[in-house]
């Protein structure tokens, strides 16, 4: 699973049709470097049945296990937000705390 | 799964027998902003008819890409296109 930001929205009329009333957006991984929450490398496009909204720091998890989240089952996804985060700690030390 | 860029695609007489219904395309994976390449180019399955120089979603369930085939569990087909790309905001 990853940690990353919420950057965009995604609109494809022309899909597969598990993917049929299904929110897509656009996350950038993040990493901690130093205790400072960093933009890393990697940009992903995943689901979202959790209202995430732009700017919003969620977790992602990818591969298969994304199909386990709920009301995935028969969408061909690999990667889906499975938790919208309010507080990041690490080394003992806040990291990100929600507004 | 990550948005791409339809370059072409590949054609083979001698293949694996779940991949008959669909056609291969060479994807260039890219940045969803700025449509800037990222990484080598890939090749994945397509049934929804992208064409070359669309911009289109990959996905790389291995499952999804055998249900889109109609194929069996030993369909080797990792990485499908799942959508076609109209806006990214």
């Amino acid at each position: 699973m990853i940690i990353a930001k919420v950057i965009g929205r995604i609109v494809a009329t022309v899909k597969d049709p598990g993917f049929e009333g299904k929110k897509l957006v656009v996350v950038h991984a993040h990493v901690i470097k130093e205790g400072q929450l960093i933009p890393g490398q990697t940009m992903v496009v995943a689901n979202d049945e959790l209202g995430a909204g732009e700017g919003d720091l969620v977790v992602v998890t990818q591969g298969s296990s994304a199909r386990m989240a709920p009301g995935m089952k028969s969408t061909a996804t690999d990667a889906v937000v499975i938790a919208l985060i309010d507080k990041i700690d690490a080394d003992g030390k806040p990291v990100f705390k929600k507004n | 799964m990550f948005t791409a860029i339809v370059k072409g695609s590949v054609t083979a007489t001698r293949k694996h027998p779940s991949m008959r219904g669909a056609k291969l395309m060479i994807v260039q994976p890219i940045d969803p902003l700025t449509s800037a390449p990222i990484g080598v180019i890939q090749i994945a399955a397509d049934v929804l008819g992208a064409g070359v120089r669309s911009r289109v979603l990959v996905s790389s369930d291995g499952r999804g890409a055998q249900e889109m085939l109609k194929a069996d569990q030993f369909c080797p087909v990792r990485l499908a296109i799942i959508g076609l790309v109209d806006e990214v905001g």
